[in-house]
């Protein structure tokens, strides 16, 4: 069984990584004074409160058009989906498997996992510890990939800009896309993966 | 209380977890989606089912539904519905147009259109089609979620930006929708929707013009169609052709305009009502009005009503025809200018073309039909229904210019509207014409302003209605006043320039005198007569042949007539104390008319010119009154077999000239004669002498002999009239002055000229002595024979005649008078001149005393000498044929011919007297021998042949006498023999002959 640092009362600073003997809950870098936990506080309620936040805001980041394509005064608003369909439609499957997979698995794929951590943390799952820590950093790497889509779209609305005959605006659903984004940055990056294995240590103990 | 158990203990502390402010992050962000999700529902759209018939192009999830342009839905389904007829379109419409759905409202689909109006829906070549909609602004009809499309775009919605009017018109014309509205050729809008309206039976068109144009539609702007080509064409004024635009011409259009002739009101607000109007003209004519017309005005819809040759309106429609009262009402629409003129006291009347003798008057309108003319007024009240004169009604007294009436008792050609002229100059017109009583017409006449002055209170008025020929003797004239006037009449009038004439007042009143003869007569008479039989108006005056005067009327008292009369001025000498008047009729008889004159132009009045003071009334007399001595002028008697054709009155001419006239004609105390009275006037009677011939010259004298036809007669004049007349044979003879002077009166101007002595000759051979015979001498007529007295059968007769003045000479002692005639015959024509005239009577001068009886010879004398060429008598034993006028021959050529054939007095020789002419006298000398050439010497020989010799073939039908002279020439000139012998036959030696014998030059 291993033990980790918190069980042998250590705790690393997370600016020097020094690791200072823990004596309280909270304290100083005994190098370079920096106050900090052995873990994150209320890691969990955090991650689980931007999880659902951006849970919450990716309805609406797929209900509400991305960008509005207006062109000889016809205005044409797509959702990410009715983009993907249309470039379906019109035969560029790469794209629209890129667009599907950066636009919608991408950030639907962070908050279920972020969700499965969560629930991980508490109900202690039977993944590997392996798995699970493989699992945070595909979480956490892959989630600033989802601001492709915000990208695209702010690129195209600045460079399609031709007056009447076509014009594009970034629309409603683009912010919603990007709060989204963000709320799933921040569950990502208030997530302390230490958790995981704390609680595998627990269980071990639990086992003996 | 298991802490308090561990407190001493080093008790685990564990904190109890806290709820993380980072809660608040999913709560906001769950309020939020909340609130979207709350203004999603809020703000969901309203499904709509639309049906239509096609629906090419409509997408799903792309085709909108818009309103003004702006998307307010989209449509969400399309499918089939279940009988394949149509679609079934499923449209999200904004939720804020929910309760514009009502089943008012339309929706229609926009595809581009392509037509003359221009290209519509450009937009949706680009944009793709779309579906419009109409919301029910009003939210009239029931929530409905239910609607059929439209097939195509409904009338302009009213709730578009602009100005929505509404055109009431009879018929379309070729205006649909879409076509232009154009202000002064700028398209402003478009007509947006057509309609009928049944509730008033009118075409409702609908019509939208641009916001930016919409204040240009004032509430009294005048409408019109302005399809296709509008041609105005007229005589004054040319072909005027009138477009709107291309497109307007062969689609139609609208145009419409300020209202010329009044303020333009404010503009318009829509829902405005303007009416249409067929054209430009009638559209001008925005006043509506009403007229009742008379039964047979001829007036038809599109008839014009003019002021001075201004249109000012026209007719638009006849609302009621009633056949009772005789009216048709019209409705009219007049020009707004002349609204003020409208009043009761406007009057109008209807103008047709008038094709009569006498031309064509408002041609103009035989061009254009009748059209009605307008009086304007300013008095009276407004009105807008006015009765239609059907003719030009009588102006009133305010109107500018001269009223004045004249008393007329008929017409003749007067119509309303006939002219009145002064100097030929129309200067006004016949206003009206009244009946008053069946004798007398008032002609109401108007003279124009600046004519008035004209018209004075001695002003004659005549009607010049027709020709006037006036045939006399001198020509013919005729007299019309204009063309026109002959035409359609008129009236003419002429002011004396007086000083005392007033100036005239509406009104007035003046007689319409029937010519301009009897106008000229303004000299007042008045004649009284117990009975006017044979006078009646116009019955002349006549004075000396000369009509001076007539009849203008004649009143009836009891016991009498008055016979006012008028006379020329110039005559005014004749209205004197003693002068008489009477009445001549014609007189119709087997001899002939007595007064062609009178017979032609009925009974007339004749004058005696009298003495005294001035008097206007006479009495008139019924036959010629006798003549007195002391009246002034030569009194003179003239003495005639026949009266016939005289009749007092006539003229008595001198030279042509007027110089007197017959008094009377009346037959002598024993009835053999006719004794007639003239009188020469004072002024000519230098002119009578006591040779002064007087002769009738009525009638026309014709003599004709073979060389000539003479047509005599000195006047036509006369021929007419009658008349007689003198000449003075012996000029500057002593002027007669003793009154009462017997003169003969010869029947002919020719027998007053042969009348130079009066001679009888007694014939005792009365074969072809006849009155009219001639006297001749040399073929010179110097006289006639103008009655033949049968005295005795086997004693003869005796023929009395006149020798002229050059005759004179004849009637002496020694002159031999002989009826020759024409003889044809193998020896000579002699006289064939007067084998037509049956002979005539010769005479051979004779000298000695003045002689007038006289004994014809039985036959002519032998002329033995004439006055000029040398005269021989030749001696022969018989005459041969030589006859009188055969030629003398000398060497063949005639140098004299034979005068004269007598016996010798003592009867044993023939005498042939023969004259040589003057230039070939020296031919003759003593020795120079005659010899008869008649006929012809055959000589026959045996070896010489046969010889015929003659001297001419001239003598040799005729026979003559030839002569030769010998060679040589005695120097002593020996005088001629006094009678040289006539050889029977030549010598051959005198042929030989052949002195040289100097003529003298011809």
């Amino acid at each position: 069984m291993t033990r980790t640092a918190l069980s042998n009362g250590l705790g690393c600073c997370p600016r020097c990584q020094k690791i200072n003997k823990m004596q309280s809950e909270k304290q100083q870098c005994s190098r370079c004074a920096h106050w900090f936990y052995s873990r994150k506080p209320n890691s969990l309620q955090h991650t689980l409160a931007w999880t659902v936040t951006s849970l919450v805001l990716f309805i609406p980041a797929n209900i509400y058009p991305m960008m509005t394509l207006h062109t000889f005064g016809k205005t044409e608003a797509s959702t990410i989906l009715q983009g993907i369909a249309t470039f379906i439609q019109t035969g560029h499957y790469p794209i629209a498997f890129i667009i599907f997979i950066a636009s919608f698995i991408i950030p639907l794929g962070k908050i279920i996992g972020l969700f499965f951590l969560v629930y991980h943390v508490k109900h202690r799952s039977n993944m590997s510890l392996k798995r699970q820590s493989h699992l945070f950093h595909i979480v956490e790497n892959i989630g600033p990939w989802s601001m492709l889509d915000v990208f695209v779209v702010v690129v195209m609305a600045s460079v399609v800009n031709l007056g009447f005959i076509s014009n594009i605006e970034v629309s409603l659903g683009a912010s919603y896309f990007a709060l989204m984004v963000i709320a799933t940055l921040m569950a990502a990056h208030s997530f302390d993966s230490r958790l995981l294995w704390d609680n595998n240590n627990n269980k071990e103990q639990t086992h003996e | 209380m298991s802490n308090k158990q561990h407190h001493p203990l080093d008790a685990i502390i564990s904190s109890k977890e806290s709820v993380s402010a980072v809660w608040l992050v999913p709560i906001i962000a769950l309020l939020f989606g909340a609130w979207l999700i709350v203004k999603a529902v809020y703000e969901r759209g309203v499904y709509i089912t639309v049906q239509f018939n096609q629906a090419s192009g409509i997408v799903v999830g792309k085709t909108e539904v818009r309103y003004k342009g702006l998307p307010i839905g989209v449509v969400k389904q399309v499918e089939v519905t279940d009988d394949l007829q149509s679609l079934l379109v499923q449209i999200e419409m904004v939720a804020s147009s929910e309760e514009l759905l009502t089943d008012n409202t339309t929706f229609w689909y926009v595809t581009a259109d392509v037509s003359f109006q221009g290209v519509t829906g450009l937009d949706t070549l680009i944009s793709g089609s779309y579906i419009n909609v109409q919301p029910d602004l009003e939210h009239r009809g029931n929530p409905s979620r239910f609607f059929v499309a439209l097939n195509e775009a409904p009338e302009l919605d009213k709730s578009t930006p602009g100005l929505h009017i509404t055109l009431k018109t009879n018929t379309l014309g070729s205006i649909n929708t879409n076509s232009p509205v154009s202000f002064k050729q700028i398209p402003v809008g478009h007509v947006s929707g057509v309609q009928y309206n049944v509730d008033d039976a009118t075409v409702d068109i609908s019509v939208f013009i641009k916001p930016e144009h919409a204040y240009l539609v004032k509430e009294n702007s005048i409408f019109w169609n302005a399809s296709g080509f509008e041609f105005t064409g007229s005589l004054t004024s040319g072909i005027n052709v009138k477009t709107e635009s291309v497109g307007s011409i062969i689609s139609g259009g609208v145009a419409f305009d300020d209202p010329k002739f009044s303020t333009p009101l404010p503009s318009a607000k829509s829902g405005h009502e303007f009416t249409l109007h067929p054209d430009f003209q009638t559209a001008e004519m925005g006043h509506e009005i009403t007229l009742m017309l008379d039964w047979d005005t001829g007036i038809d819809k599109g008839a014009l009503i003019e002021y001075q040759g201004l249109t000012l309106g026209v007719i638009e429609s006849f609302s009621k025809i009633d056949p009772t009262s005789r009216k048709i009402t019209a409705i009219a629409k007049v020009s707004p200018r002349v609204v003020p003129y409208l009043t009761s006291d406007s009057q109008f009347y209807t103008v047709t073309p008038e094709l009569d003798l006498g031309g064509v008057t408002n041609l103009r309108t035989l061009l254009k039909g009748s059209h009605l003319s307008l009086r304007p007024s300013l008095k009276g009240e407004p009105q807008t229904q006015f009765n239609v004169y059907a003719h030009k009604p009588a102006y009133d007294y305010d109107e500018p210019g001269l009223h004045i009436m004249l008393t007329a008792s008929n017409v003749e050609s007067l119509k309303i509207g006939t002219h009145i002229y002064y100097k030929k100059q129309p200067v006004g017109t016949v206003q009206a014409i009244e009946n008053k009583t069946s004798e007398q017409v008032i002609v109401h006449i108007h003279i124009k302003e600046q004519y008035k002055q004209y018209v004075k209170s001695n002003t004659r008025f005549w009607n010049t209605s027709g020709v006037k020929i006036k045939a006399g003797i001198q020509g013919v004239d005729v007299k019309a006043h204009s063309l026109q006037s002959i035409l359609s009449g008129g009236i003419a009038f002429d002011t004396q320039e007086t000083v005392n004439a007033k100036s005239v007042n509406n009104g007035d009143l003046f007689p319409l005198l029937s010519s301009r003869k009897i106008a000229k007569q303004s000299l007042p008479l008045t004649l009284l007569v117990a009975d006017a039989k044979g006078i009646k108006r116009s019955t002349r005056i006549i004075h000396r042949g000369n009509v001076i005067g007539s009849v203008h009327a004649i009143k009836h008292k009891q016991d009498h007539h008055e016979v006012v009369v008028g006379l020329l001025p110039e005559f005014d000498y004749l209205l004197k104390e003693s002068t008489k008047f009477w009445l001549v009729d014609p007189r119709l008889t087997l001899s002939g008319v007595t007064d062609t004159n009178a017979f032609f132009g009925g009974s007339y009045i004749a004058v005696l010119a009298g003495k005294g003071a001035f008097k206007q009334r006479f009495h008139m007399y019924q036959k010629p009154p006798a003549k007195e001595l002391h009246a002034s002028g030569l009194q003179l008697t003239l003495m005639s077999d026949n009266g016939a054709s005289l009749v007092p009155g006539s003229p008595v001419t001198y030279k042509g000239i007027s110089v007197g006239q017959i008094d009377s004609v009346d037959l002598s105390n024993n009835g053999d004669s006719t004794l007639i009275t003239i009188t020469i006037d004072e002024e000519n009677q230098h002119l009578v002498n006591q040779f002064s011939r007087f002769y009738v010259s009525s009638g026309i004298s014709l003599t004709t002999d073979l060389t000539s036809v003479s047509l005599q007669a000195e006047s036509v004049e006369t021929i007419l009239r009658g008349g007689i007349s003198f000449y003075n044979p012996e000029e500057g003879a002593t002027p007669l002055t003793k009154e009462g002077e017997k003169f003969t009166l010869f029947s002919s101007r020719h027998k007053a000229k042969i009348a130079g002595q009066a001679i009888s000759i007694k014939f005792t051979n009365i074969a072809g002595i006849k009155a009219g015979l001639s006297i001749k001498f040399h073929q010179q007529i110097i006289g006639s024979i103008s009655y033949v007295d049968f005295i005795n059968q086997e004693q003869g007769a005796v023929a009395y005649g006149y020798l002229t003045d050059y005759g004179k000479r004849f009637a002496v002692e020694g002159s031999k008078f002989y009826f020759d005639e024409a003889s044809i015959g193998l020896t000579g024509n002699k006289h064939i001149s007067s084998a037509l005239q049956g002979g005539f009577i010769g005479v051979s001068p004779g000298k000695g005393k003045a002689k007038t009886h006289f004994i014809a010879a039985n036959s002519a004398p032998a002329t033995k000498a004439l006055p000029y060429g040398l005269n021989l008598t030749l001696a022969a034993n018989s005459l041969g044929s030589i006859r009188v006028g055969n030629p003398v021959l000398y060497k063949q050529v005639a140098v004299g011919s034979v005068i004269g054939i007598d016996l010798a007095d003592n009867a044993d020789k023939v005498n042939i007297y023969i004259n040589i002419s003057d230039r070939y006298t020296p031919l003759v000398t003593a020795e120079s021998k005659f010899w008869n050439t008649s006929g012809f010497s055959l000589e026959a020989g045996l070896f010489s042949g046969v010889n015929v010799e003659s001297e001419s073939l001239e003598s040799l039908m005729s026979g003559g006498v030839a002569f030769a002279t010998p060679n040589q020439m005695s120097t002593e000139q020996m005088t001629l023999p006094a009678v040289f012998k006539l050889y029977q036959s030549v010598e051959p030696e005198w042929q030989t002959w052949s002195p040289k014998i100097p003529l003298a030059s011809q």
